[in-house]
């Protein structure tokens, strides 16, 4: 092995533990304080009447309250806190099926649900001359589900100051424990039963010219443990998942106004459930400048779609032995997301206002499409308001 | 996802040739040209997409999370 080809293993190894930059500018310290605050209401449309059986379509509402703390501590090191809290209401689908005209039949939980997610994620980060590494620990708790993740992350310069490393890796914990498990026997089989996950990223960035920057990278993500969803009907998932993603993002600058960004991101994802997904967002991100005012206005239009899972299936009463879930998020089918967020910035202060909606169908998968109906399929809204301060 | 690959490493060899001064960098440096311009945004909405889509990654290691029914 040559000693050109030994660096460069060493770099990736050395790698092997970073999360990827928020900045495609800088591998210095943050010297500044920051805190920021946004609230979210994220709104699900209602099921469609006519496809559901159950008296309940309603779907789910949720408030989202995050909080943001980062401040430089001693020499070089820099720590960020999140805490985020959501209250959940409305129902979710227990299972669809295909009746005998061939129509689909969604079936809704009772407009019951209230429930409560609290979410606190610490990452402290030491930053050297050619790079960072850092850590973090999640803890993520619910009514019927605890998660616990640790993480190590880190970016290394290479010599020729143009390439960065980019590494991270993720362990975690997840553990059930369903409301009301006298319910059903599958509640019950599940409470106390762990879902795990080891995940691995491997990234490169790079400085293609004064105005533009790029990044790819490959990401593998091991579950095991309990997959199924305990609140569903007939759903036995299998017992492990292997996934695997490539994805790539540009940058790209020009000298509109006080400036404007073109942002192109791309992630090809599979998995040996069968599932195979393509994932293109584009932003605009345009800023003005007025005194000691800038504006900052950022369209942006996503696009998914995925195939099916080998098990999805729209029986009612599948067999037993057999794997098998009508869960909408695992059949065919295509989103588009459309976004616009404005940002005002003064002297220290930046005020946000973010506006999404997300629209999915069966036939929005565009090629390979499915002829089956699935109205558990979600459209939702999205509406956020942050303010953030720097010191 | 050899075809997705393959492109990927092409258009890192044609960025090889780059050479920019890091004193040529003040667009890149700019807030706009972030990989995420609003950190709270992005999580949350990596968080939404994790929960109503069958596929999720990309861009750093993942874990944790809900029960997301």
């Amino acid at each position: 092995m040559t000693s050109n080809r030994k660096n460069v293993l060493a770099a990736l190894a050395a790698a092997a533990a970073m999360p990827i930059s928020t900045n495609s500018n800088s591998l210095a310290a943050p010297q500044e304080s920051k805190i920021g605050y946004r609230y979210s209401q994220y709104q699900e449309a209602d099921a469609p009447r006519e496809r559901t059986f159950t008296p309940t379509i309603e779907r789910y509402q949720i408030d989202v309250h995050q909080l943001h703390y980062g401040r430089p501590i001693t020499g070089n090191w820099y720590i960020n806190t999140d805490l985020q809290y959501e209250t959940l209401t409305g129902a979710s689908p227990l299972q669809t099926y295909e009746n005998t005209d061939g129509n689909s039949v969604l079936l809704m939980t009772g407009a019951s649900i209230d429930e409560q997610r609290t979410d606190l994620r610490v990452a402290p980060t030491r930053y050297f001359s050619q790079g960072s590494i850092g850590g973090s620990i999640a803890y993520s708790t619910e009514d019927d589900y605890q998660s616990i993740a640790l993480g190590l992350e880190g970016q290394l310069e290479l010599a020729d100051q143009l390439t960065t490393l980019h590494g991270s890796i993720s362990v975690s914990n997840d553990t059930l424990s369903p409301t009301d498990a006298y319910l059903s026997s599958i509640r019950q089989d599940a409470d106390g039963n762990d879902k795990r996950t080891i995940s691995i990223y491997e990234g490169i960035s790079r400085v293609l010219t004064k105005t533009s920057v790029m990044q790819a990278g490959i990401g593998y993500t091991h579950q095991s443990g309990y997959l199924s969803d305990p609140y569903k009907f007939e759903d036995r998932r299998p017992g492990q998942r292997d996934q695997v993603t490539l994805d790539g993002r540009y940058r790209l600058y020009f000298n509109v106004g006080d400036g404007a960004a073109l942002h192109l991101d791309y992630r090809y994802y599979t998995d040996d459930w069968g599932i195979r997904s393509h994932t293109i967002t584009t932003r605009w991100a345009q800023s003005w400048k007025a005194n000691q005012w800038t504006f900052n206005l950022i369209p942006s239009l996503r696009y998914y779609r995925q195939t099916a899972a080998s098990f999805y299936r729209l029986e009612q009463n599948p067999p037993d032995n057999e794997l098998s879930s009508s869960d909408a998020r695992l059949s065919t089918f295509g989103a588009l997301t459309y976004g616009i967020e404005g940002q005002v910035k003064w002297q220290r202060w930046l005020v946000s206002l973010d506006i999404q909606q997300y629209d999915s169908a069966e036939n929005l998968a565009l090629i390979q499409t499915s002829s089956t109906e699935t109205p558990a399929l979600v459209d939702y809204q999205v509406v956020s308001l942050g303010i953030e301060y720097r010191y | 996802m050899k075809r997705v690959f393959f492109l990927m490493i092409l258009v890192l060899g044609v960025a090889a040739c780059s050479n920019v001064q890091p004193w040529e960098r003040g667009y890149l440096a700019r807030d706009i040209m972030a990989w995420d311009i609003d950190g709270q945004k992005a999580a949350f909405d990596r968080h939404i997409n994790f929960s109503k889509e069958g596929s999720s990654g990309g861009g750093q290691a993942v874990g944790g999370g809900c029960g997301c029914n």
